[in-house]
């Protein structure tokens, strides 16, 4: 190799250097903060008709377990449906601090793995992305569903997305997914609901009543 | 290459050049609770035709029969035309019956187009959760809202309250309906023909504006790397003024482009209104021997 040639894959080593510390390409930061408005945005497209409990204290009557915790990771989960309305899930893997109603499943860990719809057929990776892991996160539970049920859609492959022997949960109601953040109050997840100066702990089920929603928008 | 891929190569250039320049980003900007965030907010449809059909799961006659109201409602109401269909991935709602949900129905985007809006979405009814006529029918119109970007509100005799209701909440609002008619801006239509004929290629189809009730926007046609100016859809199409009797008959076109030596990749366009919000709309291509 000249000297010349040399020279030049030198200064093109540093560039590439320089851009991918300017970019993060290849930090490879497991455990980056992420974005809670890009998380959040990332569950729209999906939309529920449901009978909302009037209070979290109902919602976790309703529920089999009640845990805080934080997101450990989100992964591609079980597949629904045949043909054209064949659509993917993922799962929310929870990382639990303190369990509120309920117990953990044998050999859990201390994770619990929450199924959820994915809209636009999004990859996990996508969510897992951006998934806010330095905030605290809430979830009323029930079990998902072992299998498909007769009349329902097929479930493509039934143990996907937890380890094996671990159940799969799903969110009591939308309003069943909830995460605290210190600067922009709580985001209740699947309804896309803000409540800014809201603190998690309103929301711990012996509360009587949701907190006022000052973001709601009145219909006009 | 051989000279076919060249021909679709050089007017697929033409074309995304075209969609380019036109776009300029006006789906995708309008910002209200009507659609595309908070709260909990359906996703734009692609156009106001939309197609249902009945997924495998679907054969319970109750829940067709609430699907059927709440789609022949969506029509009755608004300016949105539903078309029962054989389900493709182009069908706007897919219905399905789905016994484990944990909720009485849900509706999920699966696909979406260019520019963002939804083309393919699929609604689940839950039998378990959905005791009589009344919460079945109501259900499937809250699904059927969410399908043209309705939000959750609780204001009046509504469906897109959540929960079981006793009696009535099984239509839209006046202020949904208002919401769901200025949804659509950008044009849409198809061309039913595109076809060599003596004296050059027939290119006929109808398209519509929105935003232009009964006068007619541009169409433009790509041959290769060349566009043709057919200038307003206006000629008369009985069977659009029926569909979509707001905006009237006189939106169709039928013209033969003086394109004699072939083979030729043609693609048609709605071109927006001069003026009004939204962007061109390609209708089709077609490659013509």
């Amino acid at each position: 190799m000249s000297s010349r040639l040399k020279w030049f894959a030198a200064v093109c080593s540093i560039w590439f250097a320089f851009i991918f510390t300017l970019t993060g390409c290849g930090s490879g930061n497991d455990s980056a903060p992420g974005d809670l408005d890009a998380f959040v945005k990332l569950f729209t497209g999906y939309a529920a008709d449901y009978e909302p409990a009037r209070s979290p204290q109902q919602l976790a009557e309703w529920s089999d377990l009640v845990v805080l915790g934080r997101i450990h990771s989100v992964t591609d989960g079980r597949i629904h449906g045949d043909g054209v309305s064949r659509s993917t899930t993922v799962v929310v893997a929870v990382d639990v601090r303190e369990v509120k109603k309920g117990a953990l499943p044998p050999r859990s860990e201390n994770r619990v793995y929450v199924e959820m719809e994915s809209s636009y057929q999004r990859p996990a990776s996508a969510y897992d992305k951006v998934a806010p892991r330095d905030v605290d996160a809430l979830l009323f539970l029930t079990p998902a569903p072992a299998t498909g049920v007769p009349g329902g859609q097929r479930i493509e492959n039934p143990d996907a997305g937890r380890p094996n022997g671990q159940p799969l949960w799903q969110v009591t109601t939308p309003q069943g997914f909830l995460v605290g953040s210190a600067t922009q109050g709580v985001f209740q997840v699947r309804e896309f609901e803000n409540y800014p100066s809201a603190s998690l702990e309103e929301f711990f089920p012996e509360a009587d009543r949701f907190p006022p929603d000052p973001s709601r928008t009145p219909e006009t | 290459m051989g000279r076919r891929r060249r021909l679709c190569l050089r007017s697929g250039v033409v074309v995304l050049s075209l969609a380019l320049a036109t776009s300029g980003g006006v789906d995708g900007a309008r910002a209200d609770v009507y659609v595309g965030g908070p709260p909990n907010s359906g996703g734009k449809p692609d156009n106001f035709e939309h197609t249902f059909c009945w997924g495998f799961t679907f054969g319970d006659a109750d829940l067709r029969d609430a699907a059927t109201f709440a789609m022949g409602n969506l029509d009755t109401q608004t300016l949105y035309f539903d078309t029962g269909v054989a389900c493709s991935s182009a069908t706007d709602v897919i219905w399905e019956s789905e016994p484990a949900l944990g909720a009485r129905g849900d509706w999920t985007c699966l696909a979406t187009n260019a520019v963002g809006e939804c083309e393919r979405s699929r609604v689940r009814l839950n039998p378990t959760q959905l005791a009589n006529n009344n919460n079945r029918r109501k259900t499937a119109c809250h699904e059927g809202g969410h399908s043209v970007g309705l939000t959750h509100v609780d204001n009046g005799d509504d469906c897109m309250r959540n929960g079981a209701v006793n009696g009535g909440f099984e239509t839209y609002n006046a202020h949904h309906v208002s919401h769901m008619n200025d949804s659509q801006d950008s044009p849409f239509g198809t061309a039913d023909s595109i076809a060599r004929v003596p004296g050059g290629i027939r290119v006929a189809g109808w398209s519509i504006d929105p935003d232009l009730r009964l006068n007619a926007n541009q169409v433009h046609v790509v041959v290769d790397v060349t566009v043709f100016n057919l200038g307003n859809a206006a000629v008369g199409r009985p069977d659009v003024g029926a569909a979509f009797p707001y905006w009237g008959a006189n939106h169709g076109f039928d013209t033969v482009l003086p394109v004699t030596l072939g083979p030729n990749n043609v693609c048609v366009w709605a071109i927006n209104a001069a003026g009004t919000a939204g962007a061109n709309r390609f209708l089709r291509c077609q490659f013509v021997p």
